[in-house]
C-alpha cells in the first residue's frame, strides 16, 4: 500500500511526519501547478468547485508516481466537501484507475469505524503509537505555519526587497527532502536563524490587511496565486484567518469536548450571522467583524466560484463594510482566473487603502 | 395587518402551511405574483452575482413585496428531515435578504430545523409569531391545522398524477423551485405535455423507492433534495421498464452546488450502463427560449427514433451484433 493525499497548504508536512514516523510508504504529490489544474478540470464535472479539480490533478500525478491508496477527510455538513470522496472515487474509476479510498470520517456518528479506518491507513493497530505520531505531526504543522507567518511579517518590513523570497524558496526546496520530525525541526530552526540576518526597516508602518474566506482558497498558495506573498511584497502586513494547524486543533481537540477557541469570533459574528450554515461562512463573517474592530485597514475575501456558504457570506459583507467603514474586496477564484488581472486588482486595492490612511492622518 | 409571502424557493412545498397558519390567526396574506421579467430583473439587480437563479428570483419577489406589506415572511429551512440539511443558501436565506435589500419592513424569519433528535417545533412557532402579539396556544392549533393542509396537498399531487394515463413517459429531475416556476424553466412541463409526454417528477415517486435507491450510495446523502433527486434518478435507471420512462431530463440552474454532485453521479451511472437517454438542461437569467426548445425537441425526437428503429444501431465503439 502506497498512500497519497491532496495538497492543501502545509498539510503535506504533517502527513510526511505522520506516515514516515509510522513506516507507511507515502507519495507526496508534486506541488500544484497549471498542469495539475488542467488534468483536474478536464476530467471532473463542470460546476464543481475548484478544490476538487485540483485534488483530482494531485491524485493523478501521485498515481503516476506509484500511489495506490488515497487518504482524504470527510464531513457531514451542508457543504459539498462531504461528497468529495464519493465523487472523486467515481471520477478516478471512469478514468480507469483502480485506487482505494480511505475517507477519515465517522459515518453517521460511528466513531469505531473511524478508528478502524485510521488503523487501516496507518497499518498498525496500536492506537497509542498513532496518537503519539498525530501529536508530532500536529506540532510540525503548527511550527511550519508559524514560520510562514513570521516570514511574511518580515517580508513586509524588509529593507532589501526579495531577500525573504530567496529564503522561502530555499526552505520550500529543502522541506520536501527532509525525513522525519527531527530533521524538519532543525530545518525550521536554521531558517529562523537566517531570517534574523535580514535587515528590517523600523520606520515603515505597514498597512494591515485581513484575509478571510473559504479554507482551501486561503490555505493553498497555488489557487490564490500566492496572495500573501504578493501582498507582503507590496509592503503590507497580512493576517490570514484560518491556518490548517489551528483548524485541526479546533476540530480534533476542542470541538469533541464541546469547547471552542472561537468564542471571540462568534461574538463578533452575532449581529450578522448567528449560526453555522456550513463551510466557513460563520468564520468568514466573524473574522471580518473582528478585523474591523481591531483596526485593520482592509479586508479581502477569497472564494472558489460557486461556493454555497461563501455566497451567503459575500452578501452579508457589504453591511459590515458599511458599519465599520473599512474597504472590503471579494476575489472569486476558478480555473479561468488570470494572474495579471488578479495582481492589478490587488495593487489597486492596496493603493486605495494607502491613500485612505494618508487622508485620515 | 398584511403579511407578504414571496413566491419563490420552498413556497412550492410549504405554502399551504404558511397560508393556513396566518389566515387562522386572522392575518391577510399578500402573495407576490408569478415570476415575470420585471421580478427577475429586480432580483438580478439586488442579489450577489454568484448566487443561483432561484435565489435571485426570490430576491426579486421580496423587492416587489417590500412596500406593499407590514410584515415579510422569509423562512429559514435549515433541515427538512432527520439527519439531513438543505442547501447552505436556504440556511442563510434571511441573512442574504436582509443584507442585500434595503428598507425592508419587519421580517419574520422562523427557523424550520428537523435535524437533531430533539425537534423543537414550539420554538419555530414562537419565531413565526414573534412580532405579531398572538397567544401561543392559538398559534399551536393553527400550526397543526397547517400541517394537515400540507398532507392533503401532497396526497392530492400524488393522486392526481396516478389517475392520468399516457403511453409516453419522461422523468424530469429538478429542485421544486425550478421545476414548478414556469417562468424560470420557460414552461418546460407544459411543453413536454404538449408533445404528448407524461412528466414524472420527484413528487410522484414513492418515498420507499427513493429511500431504497438513495441508500445504495456509498455514503449517506445529507441533502434532502439531493436524496430525493438521486433516489429517483437511480430508480429511473434501474427500473426503467417498470415505470415505463423513455428518458431522463435533468433541469438544473447554473452554478447549483447540489446539482454539480448529483447530476454528475447520475450521468456517470447512465454512461456505464448505456440504457436510457439523458440530457442536462442548464438555465440561468441569460438562457434563451429558442435554444431550450431546440434541445428539448432534438431530445424527444431522438427518444422516439430510438424506440422505432435505432435500437439495434451501434453507438461508437460498440459491437453491432445484438443477441
Amino acid at each position: 500500500m502506497i498512500v497519497t493525499f491532496p495538497h492543501m497548504g502545509n498539510v503535506y508536512i504533517g502527513a510526511k511526519v505522520l506516515m514516515e514516523g509510522l513506516g507507511v510508504d507515502i507519495v507526496i504529490p508534486p506541488p500544484s501547478s497549471d498542469k495539475t489544474l488542467e488534468i483536474g478540470s478536464t476530467y471532473s464535472t463542470e460546476f464543481i468547485c475548484v478544490p476538487l479539480k485540483i485534488n483530482i490533478g494531485n491524485y493523478i500525478e501521485s498515481i503516476k508516481k506509484g500511489a495506490d491508496t488515497v487518504l482524504i477527510t470527510g464531513s457531514n455538513g451542508p457543504c459539498r466537501f462531504g461528497f468529495y470522496g464519493v465523487i472523486e472515487q467515481e471520477i478516478l474509476r471512469d478514468m480507469g484507475y483502480d485506487v482505494e479510498f480511505i475517507i477519515f470520517e465517522a459515518p453517521e456518528g460511528d466513531v469505531g469505524e473511524l478508528i478502524r479506518r485510521i488503523q487501516k491507513a496507518t497499518k498498525t493497530r496500536n492506537i497509542g503509537r498513532i496518537a503519539k505520531q498525530i501529536i508530532k505531526a500536529q506540532r510540525a504543522i503548527i511550527t511550519a505555519d508559524r514560520l510562514e507567518r513570521d516570514m511574511l511579517n518580515i517580508e513586509a518590513r524588509e529593507v532589501k526587497k526579495g531577500s525573504i523570497r530567496m529564503l522561502r524558496k530555499i526552505y520550500k526546496d529543502e522541506v520536501e527532502k527532509v525525513k522525519g520530525e527531527k530533521e524538519l525541526m532543525n530545518l525550521i530552526k536554521n531558517t529562523y536563524n537566517e531570517m534574523t540576518k535580514v535587515q528590517i526597516n523600523k520606520d515603515h508602518i505597514p498597512l494591515k490587511i485581513g484575509l478571510i474566506g473559504e479554507i482551501y482558497t486561503l490555505i493553498e498558495p497555488y489557487i490564490n496565486f500566492h496572495v500573501e506573498e504578493k501582498l507582503a511584497n507590496l509592503g503590507v502586513e497580512v493576517h490570514r484567518s484560518l491556518y490548517i494547524g489551528d483548524w485541526l486543533s479546533e476540530h480534533l481537540v476542542y470541538r469533541p469536548m464541546g469547547l471552542t477557541k472561537e468564542v471571540k469570533i462568534r461574538k463578533a459574528a452575532k449581529p450578522y450571522l448567528d449560526r453555522c450554515i456550513g463551510g466557513h461562512a460563520w468564520e468568514t463573517i466573524g473574522y471580518a467583524a473582528h478585523y474591523c474592530q481591531s483596526g485593520y485597514d482592509g479586508i479581502i475575501q477569497l472564494l472558489p466560484f460557486g461556493c454555497m456558504p461563501e455566497i451567503v457570506a459575500e452578501s452579508i459583507l457589504p453591511t459590515i463594510q458599511r458599519d465599520y467603514n473599512i474597504p472590503l474586496m471579494t476575489l472569486v477564484l476558478d480555473e479561468l482566473t488570470g494572474d495579471t488581472g488578479y495582481l492589478t486588482r490587488l495593487e489597486a486595492f492596496v493603493d486605495m487603502i494607502e491613500r485612505k490612511r494618508e487622508r485620515r492622518k | 395587518m398584511k403579511i407578504g409571502i414571496p413566491r419563490g424557493l420552498l413556497y412550492y412545498y410549504y405554502f399551504p402551511l404558511w397560508k393556513t397558519f396566518y389566515e387562522n390567526l386572522g392575518f391577510k396574506i399578500i402573495l407576490s405574483p408569478e415570476t415575470n421579467k420585471s421580478i427577475l430583473d429586480l432580483g438580478v439587480k439586488t442579489c450577489v452575482d454568484e448566487a443561483c437563479l432561484p435565489v435571485k428570483v426570490f430576491h426579486g419577489h421580496v423587492e416587489y413585496l417590500k412596500d406593499k406589506v407590514d410584515f415579510l415572511f422569509i423562512p429559514r429551512h435549515t433541515s427538512l428531515s432527520y439527519g439531513e440539511f438543505t442547501c447552505p443558501k436556504l440556511c442563510g436565506l434571511p441573512e442574504m435578504i436582509i443584507n442585500s435589500i434595503t428598507k425592508l419592513p419587519k421580517v419574520i424569519k422562523p427557523d424550520f430545523n428537523l435535524h437533531g433528535k430533539n425537534i423543537n417545533i414550539d420554538k419555530t412557532i414562537k419565531e413565526m409569531i414573534e412580532p405579531l402579539n398572538i397567544n401561543i396556544k392559538q398559534a399551536r392549533l393553527a400550526f397543526f391545522n397547517g400541517l394537515e393542509q400540507i398532507r392533503i396537498h401532497k396526497e392530492k399531487v400524488f393522486k392526481e398524477f396516478h389517475f392520468k394515463y399516457h403511453s409516453k413517459r419522461l422523468l424530469v429531475l429538478s429542485h421544486p423551485y425550478t421545476l414548478y416556476d414556469s417562468f424560470i424553466n420557460m414552461n418546460l412541463l407544459k411543453k413536454l405535455e404538449n408533445m404528448g409526454y407524461l412528466v414524472i417528477t420527484i413528487d410522484n415517486i414513492e418515498d420507499i423507492k427513493i429511500n431504497y435507491y438513495a441508500g445504495k450510495l456509498p455514503k449517506k446523502m445529507f441533502w434532502t433534495f439531493g436524496r430525493q433527486l438521486i433516489g429517483s434518478g437511480l430508480y429511473g435507471i434501474a427500473e426503467k421498464e417498470k415505470i415505463g420512462i423513455d428518458g431522463i431530463i435533468y433541469l438544473s440552474s447554473f452554478a447549483c452546488g447540489l446539482d454539480s454532485i448529483i447530476a454528475d453521479y447520475i450521468e456517470r451511472q447512465i454512461r456505464r450502463r448505456n440504457n436510457i437517454p439523458f440530457i442536462q438542461l442548464i438555465i440561468d437569467e441569460h438562457t434563451g427560449e429558442a435554444g431550450l426548445n431546440t434541445r428539448i425537441e432534438a431530445f424527444t425526437e431522438m427518444m422516439e427514433r430510438r424506440k422505432l428503429y435505432d435500437s439495434n444501431f451501434s453507438s461508437y465503439g460498440k459491437c453491432i451484433y445484438r443477441s
